[in-house]
C-alpha cells in the first residue's frame, strides 16, 4: 500500500489522491509527529499552531507525492521542513537561540533544567525535551529521527546527510546530550 | 558513569510519551490553509502600503523642501525606501515545508540560511547602507540649508544617523558570520 502510486489524471483526481493519502499518513504516524512537535515547541499553544503548520504541509505535499520514496520518509521529511520553517520563523521573531553540540555541553543549566529533575519517567522525558529543543534544527532532525526508532539510512534519506556520517553524528549527539542529562539528573538529587 | 543516553530506555520512554493529540479534518486544513493565503494577501497590502506613505511623504518633502540639495535627498531617498522594501521583501523566509525531492530537509535549511546571511553582509548590506545613508544626509543638508534655525536639531539627528550606520556594520556582519558559521556545519555533513 506504500509502495508505488499511480498518477493523478486531474486535478479533483489528485486532490481525492491527497486527502486519502493525508488521512492514511495521519493514522499511521499521527503519535510520531506529536512527538516531533514536542521535541520541537515547549510552550503548548504554540506547539498546537505548530502541529496545525505540520498538518497543512503535509496535506499540500501529496498533491506532489509519486511513491518515489516510501510514506514513511516522505511524511517525516515534510514535517521536519515544516519544522525547521517553524524554528527558523521563532529564531527571527523572538530572537530564540538554538546551539550547536559544543556550545551545548559548555551552557550553564537553564533554572527549569536544573530544579526537580526527579528519576521518575515525566520529568526525564520533560529533561530530554528541554535538551532537544536547544539543539539545532538538523541535530533535531537526527536525534529525532534515532528516537523514533529510524535506521540510519532513513535518517540520511529524510535528513540529507550522509548515511556514513548519521552514526557519528547520532554518537556525538548522545554524548553530549548524556553528559548534560546526567549533569542535571544529579543537580536534582 | 556512563555519559551516553541510556538509547533504549530513553527510546523506549521517548516512543511511549503521550502527547496531547492534535488532528486536524480536510475541512479544518482547507480553511486554514485559506485563512494563511488571506494572511500573506493582507501583509503584502499593509507592507506596501507602507512603502507608498514613506515614499508619498518624500514626494511632499520634494516640494517643501526649497533647495536642489534637499530635493536630490528626497528623490534619492524614495529610490531607497524602494529598494529596501524590494530587499525586505526579496530576502524574506520562506517556507520550508515545499514538495521535497532528495536531500531537500538539508538544502531548504541551508539555502534559508544563506538568504539571512546573505542580507546582512556583501552588496545586500552594503547597497543598502550606501543608497540610504546619503540620501537621508543630503535630505538633512538640504533641510537646514533652507531652515537654518532647525539646524542644531537636524544636526543631531544626522549624528544619530551616522552612528547608526557605523553601528550597523559590525552587527550585520557578525551575524553574517554566524550564519556562514552553521553553514559551514552543514557543508561538512552533506552527500
Amino acid at each position: 500500500m506504500l509502495g508505488e502510486r499511480r498518477k493523478p489524471h486531474s486535478l479533483h483526481e489528485s486532490q481525492e489522491l491527497g486527502e486519502c493519502l493525508n488521512g492514511e499518513a495521519i493514522a499511521i504516524f499521527g503519535h510520531a509527529l506529536d512527538r516531533l512537535a514536542c521535541a520541537y515547541e515547549a510552550d503548548p499553544d504554540t506547539r498546537r499552531d505548530f502541529m496545525q503548520d505540520i498538518h497543512l504541509a503535509l496535506w499540500r505535499s501529496f498533491s506532489n507525492f509519486e511513491g518515489r520514496c516510501s510514506l514513511r520518509t516522505w511524511v517525516y521529511r515534510v514535517a521536519h521542513n515544516a519544522a525547521a520553517s517553524h524554528v527558523m520563523r521563532q529564531h527571527r521573531m523572538k530572537k530564540r537561540k538554538f546551539v550547536t553540540l559544543d556550545e551545548l555541553e559548555n551552557l550553564p543549566d537553564r533554572e527549569q533544567e536544573t530544579a526537580d529533575i526527579a528519576a521518575d519517567r515525566g520529568k526525564a522525558l520533560e529533561r530530554i525535551s528541554l535538551l532537544i529543543q536547544r539543539l539545532d534544527p538538523l541535530d533535531r532532525q537526527v536525534i529525532v529521527s534515532h528516537l523514533e526508532g529510524l535506521q540510519a539510512d532513513v535518517i540520511s534519506e529524510i535528513t540529507g546527510i550522509s548515511a556514513g556520517n548519521i552514526p557519528m553524528k547520532i554518537h556525538r549527539i548522545k554524548n553530549v546530550l548524556g553528559r548534560r542529562f546526567n549533569q542535571g539528573a544529579n543537580h536534582g538529587k | 558513569m556512563a555519559s551516553e543516553f541510556p538509547t533504549n530506555d530513553v527510546k523506549a520512554l521517548w516512543q511511549n510519551q503521550k502527547p496531547k493529540e492534535v488532528r486536524m479534518s480536510v475541512d479544518d486544513i482547507r480553511e486554514r490553509a485559506d485563512r494563511d493565503r488571506e494572511r500573506v494577501r493582507r501583509r503584502t497590502v499593509i507592507g506596501s502600503a507602507a512603502s507608498y506613505l514613506v515614499i508619498a511623504y518624500f514626494v511632499l518633502m520634494f516640494f517643501v523642501v526649497p533647495n536642489v540639495i534637499g530635493r536630490i535627498g528626497s528623490c534619492v531617498t524614495i529610490v531607497a525606501c524602494a529598494y529596501m522594501a524590494y530587499q525586505l521583501h526579496s530576502r524574506r523566509g520562506e517556507a520550508l515545508s515545499g514538495p521535497p525531492t532528495g536531500s531537500a530537509g538539508i538544502r531548504a535549511y541551508r539555502a534559508e540560511l544563506e538568504r539571512q546571511r546573505d542580507f546582512h553582509c556583501g552588496w545586500w548590506l552594503w547597497s543598502r547602507l550606501l543608497i540610504f545613508f546619503p540620501s537621508v544626509l543630503l535630505f538633512i543638508g538640504g533641510f537646514a540649508l533652507s531652515y537654518p534655525e532647525l539646524a542644531k536639531g537636524l544636526g543631531a539627528i544626522a549624528a544619530v544617523m551616522v552612528g547608526l550606520t557605523i553601528l550597523a556594520v559590525p552587527l550585520n556582519r557578525k551575524e553574517a558570520r554566524r550564519y556562514q558559521h552553521r553553514i559551514d556545519e552543514l557543508d561538512a555533513l552533506e552527500k
